[in-house]
């Protein structure tokens, strides 16, 4: 090839990539207007919220509406804080006789099991007497030095191998009394997923879900640009570390800012380590670029809990582009994660 | 959840009805330049009609093209519903112009059977490149706006939530929350609010307040 034809080539190859996405919005845009809805919305013990392009603000309405329709429902079944969930119904009796549960708690749990496994037991649902304890969860926040030896109490009832799935039944059995699930470190994920999902099944392509900091991007902005998401900088939120360009892509967050008390001096987060129950020391922030939310809220705890040293040697760091603030402040990405266009911003 | 109740947004805006910073009338004459700002409200009883209308408006080219915001939000009690527009920060006498827009505007006025006091209506905006000057500050909660509030006139207020109380101070066009009885307390680290467009977000007590 000639260089001259390889450079025609490279530009429309360009061409190609910058035109598809904008003319796709364009297309939509009847007469030239595109109206953006924008709605927040407490649900899962934070707020959420989705802004959305589309021509019809009716049809916009309607989607949103279903959206935050999708992630009441799956609150209602996966909250450990509604007696009336299904969740609790678990919780009460699982310990005693299988319990059997929706097709969709079933395989939610079973995919919890399967992460737990894969992140070495950092992530596991049978955290519920932890955040019991610690109360980030509830109106009754720790306010005093946690009791090492309470923790190491309950730990004795966190292990993700004291759930038992009957594939055949599709029930549920704890093998211990006192196990209790807390499905809120991925819940959250499964509910943008399945509310993405409905967007779009609505006709609603162009849109941005942010469920508590966590993000799932769709399609473009009204103008074809791609959605800038920021990074907060963990100890001054109002300030941005970095943003982002991206589509069609979650980011997922964990923060030791989002829920914490500072008691003699020393801070205690949310996050926590299921094999000490104490918050993970190592990490302010974690954030992680992945194509499913669900996934990508437990891998972002994962990341925080380990902290930047092991996530260096992090078997598929590769595929996940991440963007870690350690215990010091000091700013930690993989290289991949400038394919988003990431810009930095200085904080001083 | 109503579909209705549930729409709800932080946006840049201009106050239920009263617009009290803008004292020029004005006309618009023919169809508005593309990168015009504009700010359309609408308070109504009648929201999904409303929009369809401003939507049409809108498409018909009245408004020039490109993105526009829409925010739609419940407001509690008896309210004076209308329809008020800005165009380029003058608010626009549509009710005695005769200029394109203005005749159409009043068919749209009409339409929704305005002005007239209605019960716990609804707030529906379109906009685009509104000015960034704070008018007014508004609280929502539950989804309801619950208080509009000049933040010129220094005060303290004081809300109610499922975590107890939450304390604003409202001083010289700024707001923050001084004290709340919330456990993230997330509302009063956001500091102040000084910018349309800017917000708080109080969830344990789920209030919001944003400033237009």
């Amino acid at each position: 090839m000639k260089y001259f034809d390889f450079i025609k080539k490279a530009v429309f190859i360009k061409l190609l990539f910058f035109l598809i996405p904008f003319s796709s919005i364009l297309a939509q845009n009847d007469n030239g207007v595109l109206f953006e809805l924008s709605v927040e919305k407490y649900l899962m013990g934070t707020e959420f919220q989705i802004s959305a392009f589309h021509t019809s603000i009716d049809s916009c309405k309607k989607g949103l509406y279903y959206a935050f329709r999708e992630v009441e429902r799956i609150e209602q079944v996966t909250s450990n804080y509604r007696d009336s969930s299904e969740v609790s119904y678990v919780n009460r009796n699982a310990a005693f006789e299988p319990v059997k549960v929706s097709d969709e708690l079933f395989e939610l749990i079973k995919r919890s099991i399967y992460y737990s496994e894969k992140y070495q037991g950092l992530f596991d649902v049978t955290v519920g007497p932890l955040t019991d304890y610690w109360g980030f969860n509830s109106d009754h926040p720790i306010e005093t030095e946690p009791d090492k030896k309470i923790i190491d109490s309950l730990l004795q009832f966190v292990n993700y191998k004291f759930i038992k799935l009957d594939s055949v039944n599709k029930t549920i059995s704890f093998l211990k009394t006192g196990v209790n699930l807390d499905l809120g470190g991925i819940a959250k994920g499964y509910a943008l997923d399945k509310a993405s999902e409905l967007l779009r099944s609505k006709g609603i392509n162009n849109f941005l879900i942010n469920g508590g900091g966590d993000i799932f991007v769709s399609g473009h902005k009204g103008d074809g640009s791609k959605w800038l998401v920021g990074i907060k900088n963990p100890r001054d939120e109002k300030k941005l570390l970095a943003t982002i360009e991206a589509s069609g892509i979650c980011i997922a967050t964990s923060g030791d800012y989002e829920r914490f008390r500072i008691i003699n001096g020393k801070r205690y987060h949310h996050i926590f380590n299921p094999h000490d129950g104490f918050p993970a020391p190592l990490t302010q922030s974690s954030s992680v670029i992945i194509d499913n939310c669900e996934e990508g809220v437990v891998l972002s705890k994962y990341f925080f809990i380990q902290g930047i040293e092991k996530v260096k040697s992090f078997k598929d760091k590769e595929n996940i582009p991440y963007f870690i603030v350690d215990s010091n402040g000091k700013i930690y990405y993989g290289n991949n994660i400038t394919e988003y266009n990431l810009k930095l911003f200085e904080n001083k | 959840m109503k579909r209705r109740d549930f729409l709800k947004a932080t946006s840049l805006a201009i106050a239920l009805g009263a617009v009290n910073p803008l004292k020029v009338f004005s006309s618009v004459a023919g169809k508005m330049k593309s990168d015009s700002s504009f700010s359309l409200e609408v308070i109504t009883s009648n929201p999904d009609y409303a929009a369809s209308l401003l939507e049409d408006f809108a498409k018909s080219g009245n408004l020039g093209i490109g993105e526009m915001k829409y925010s739609e939000y419940p407001v509690v009690g008896d309210v004076m519903g209308d329809l008020v527009f800005v165009n380029d920060n003058k608010l626009i006498d549509y009710i005695t112009a005769s200029d394109e827009v203005s005749v159409k505007l009043r068919e749209i006025r009409k339409q929704l059977r305005l002005p007239s006091v209605i019960e716990n209506p609804v707030r529906i905006r379109l906009y685009k490149n509104a000015n960034t000057d704070v008018n007014n500050l508004f609280v929502v909660q539950k989804g309801n706006i619950i208080k509009k509030i000049n933040p010129e006139i220094s005060d303290i207020y004081n809300f109610y939530g499922k975590s107890g109380k939450l304390v604003l101070n409202v001083s010289k066009g700024n707001a923050y929350v001084l004290e709340s009885e919330c456990r993230h307390q997330i509302c009063k680290r956001t500091g102040s609010i000084k910018n349309s467009g800017d917000y708080i977000t109080c969830i344990p007590n789920q209030l919001h307040i944003f400033a237009e």
